[in-house]
């Protein structure tokens, strides 16, 4: 059985951050006391697998040809990246698509999870126009502060429109970067509120620094939030509560213009 | 003989979906069917279909139950074969052994051809993986025997043209020894005058080796039976005690002397080394395992003391043979460097030699 509240991580443009955002925030849910499940979604580049690799309880198993979620430090999560060598490139189209989406997706057993977060791959490709047109969702945006994210993103926020899938707002990653000296230094110098929020009537949930121990987790196998007691996951931790309790109230939005 | 040059394949692997639609339209399947992507093999999963392989396949499932589709493979691609290999699987499958069911298309036909290429739909079994116990070793030697019981019956009753599916083991190996010449020939260029010197003293050497063991070998062909032509461990699944529960890939299924089957069973079980989930070897190995080749044996003896009499003066020279074979293959596909072509020889020399003893003692 699907949980209830499903929510989608989404960038237009790889590299962002999407799959950090999506680790944390469904551990910092967890950590919040929701039952949480993560959903690898990324068929061509499972990144989830490697950041919480460490935390493994019990790997996904096989059921009646359902793969049954693996349990990765109290969440179930499932990824094609648990079964296939990381060498092998995914080709996903049509039936195997639409076939490996019900093995590791809809045909399985997502136990008692009350949300279940869904890491996109980035762009506008097959796997999202499966994913929308089967199930609802509301999506949180990921963007790092340049135009060459927006450009890409709001391509694919019109396609959730398309889709009607409820937008819940926006995250910026590497927003910034902290000197050892104090001095905050604004690496990218986009303005997502004007460029990516406004149009789209959404709120900037979130600004999340470029910082080194984040991805040292991740490479670890093991999410920041976990550990982490920054100012920064604090933060998450209280937008993951939000989006949980506000989630039925995030409606479609058109844009402005 | 003539060599047929593998096409390139431009989809990766895939049976693609328009295509697999127009063949399960011939099967009467409606537009419920979906594809399973991901099947368990052994303690873990495989991906179907996720890079080019010989065999084109797809797992599919209708109606609850679970079918693999199978494109013949473009060595095998004609209608003569094709019905010979399935007519054969068919029966054996209604005899109770260890075969899946063949399905057939609604013109009641046991392959669909589509698009110029031929397909076929068998039930999918779900098994354990080989894991090298003696157990599975004694049951793939036992099943094996078995099977060639009943192809001893079937063949005696069944009338077709014995002369066009009919080859040795001998001559299989002399076209896999064909093929890497014409590999070499076409390579000249790019191959250094090292490289060179040992791939065509191999050719000629071991082409002089199968000769001499096929003098050897006499009263050969005095029992023909249909046999499966590659009984390797990746071609069986067993159940959680170690019985076989199917066998399949019968694409190389040939008319010949059992010992062909009995050779590749021991070869392949006892001295190939096979990497994870694939047909393709690792690094050649020195010495067969006596202990498996024994037990192999035992399991075969057990269920066809029979045959396994008028096989055995035979067994080592096909061996030999089917070493030369395989080890061809391997330098063709590129699993072995081609320093092997240098010590190939004396590997399999030595090793007839030694299993000589030990087949006559088992």
């Amino acid at each position: 059985m699907l949980p209830d509240k499903v929510i989608y991580v989404y960038s237009g443009k790889g590299g962002v951050g999407k799959s950090t955002l999506s680790v944390n925030l469904a551990y910092a849910m967890s950590l919040e006391g929701y039952k949480v499940g993560l959903f690898d979604a990324d068929l061509s580049g499972s990144s989830v697998p490697i950041m919480i690799g460490k935390l493994e309880e019990k790997k996904p198993s096989f059921d009646n040809f359902k793969i049954i979620p693996g349990e990765y430090g109290g969440i179930y999560c499932n990824s094609l990246g648990f079964i296939t060598e990381p060498v092998e490139g995914g080709y996903w189209h049509g039936k195997y698509l639409e076939g490996v989406l019900n093995q590791l997706l809809f045909e399985t057993d997502w136990n008692d999870s009350e949300v279940l977060v869904i890491d996109l791959p980035p762009g506008i490709n097959e796997v999202h126009r499966n994913l929308f047109s089967r199930l609802n969702g509301k999506c949180i945006i990921v963007t790092t502060p340049q135009d060459l994210s927006y450009i890409d993103t709001i391509r694919g926020m019109e396609m959730l429109n398309r889709f009607k899938i409820d937008m819940i707002g926006v995250v910026e990653n590497m927003s910034h970067y902290v000197c050892e000296c104090g001095q905050v230094d604004k690496v990218f110098k986009g303005d997502t509120k004007k460029n990516l929020c406004e149009p789209f009537n959404l709120e900037l949930l979130l600004k999340i620094p470029l910082n080194s121990k984040i991805s040292q987790y991740s490479n670890r196998g093991i999410p920041f939030i976990i550990n982490d007691t920054s100012d920064e996951s604090s933060a998450l931790r209280e937008l993951s509560k939000l989006v949980v309790i506000n989630y039925d109230s995030y409606k479609t939005v058109r844009p402005t213009n | 003989m003539p060599i047929k040059k593998k096409p390139v394949d431009e989809t990766r692997g895939q049976i693609v979906d328009p295509v697999i639609k127009g063949i399960v339209d011939l099967y009467g399947f409606d537009d419920s069917w979906s594809l399973l992507p991901i099947i368990p093999m052994g303690k873990g999963f495989i991906v179907l279909n996720n890079k080019s392989e010989t065999t084109k396949k797809a797992v599919l499932s209708y109606e609850n139950k679970r079918y693999i589709l199978k494109e013949v493979p473009w060595y095998c691609s004609n209608e003569n074969f094709v019905s010979f290999m399935l007519k054969f699987q068919k029966a054996a499958h209604d005899a109770e052994m260890n075969l899946p069911g063949v399905v057939e298309t609604q013109e009641e036909t046991l392959f669909a051809e589509y698009s110029g290429k031929y397909y076929y739909l068998q039930e999918f079994i779900l098994g354990e993986s080989y894991n090298g116990s003696d157990k599975q070793i004694h049951e793939a030697g036992s099943n094996l025997g078995k099977l060639h019981e009943f192809s001893k019956l079937y063949v005696n009753r069944t009338d077709f043209d014995r002369t066009q599916f009919r080859e040795t083991s001998f001559s299989l190996a002399k076209n896999m020894l064909n093929v890497l010449n014409q590999l070499v020939q076409q390579e000249e260029e790019r191959l250094s005058t090292f490289e060179l010197r040992i791939l065509t003293s191999y050719i000629t050497e071991a082409t002089e080796l199968v000769s001499e063991l096929k003098s050897k070998v006499r009263d050969y062909p005095q029992l023909i039976i249909q046999v499966h032509g590659d009984y390797n461990p990746l071609n069986i699944l067993y159940d959680d005690v170690g019985a076989v529960k199917t066998t399949f890939d019968l694409e190389n299924t040939i008319l010949d002397h059992p010992v062909h089957d009995i050779a590749e069973g021991l070869v392949d079980f006892s001295f190939n080394r096979y990497k994870k989930n694939s047909t393709r070897f690792k690094e050649l190995s020195s010495k067969f395992n006596t202990k498996k080749v024994k037990t192999f044996i035992e399991g075969y003896k057990a269920s066809n003391k029979l045959i396994f009499e008028l096989a055995r003066p035979h067994i080592p020279e096909v061996i030999g043979t089917t070493l030369t074979e395989l080890i061809t293959l391997g330098l063709v596909r590129g699993d072995y460097d081609f320093k092997v072509g240098s010590y190939a020889l004396e590997v399999i020399r030595s090793n007839v030699s030694e299993l000589k003893m030990v087949i006559e003692e088992v």
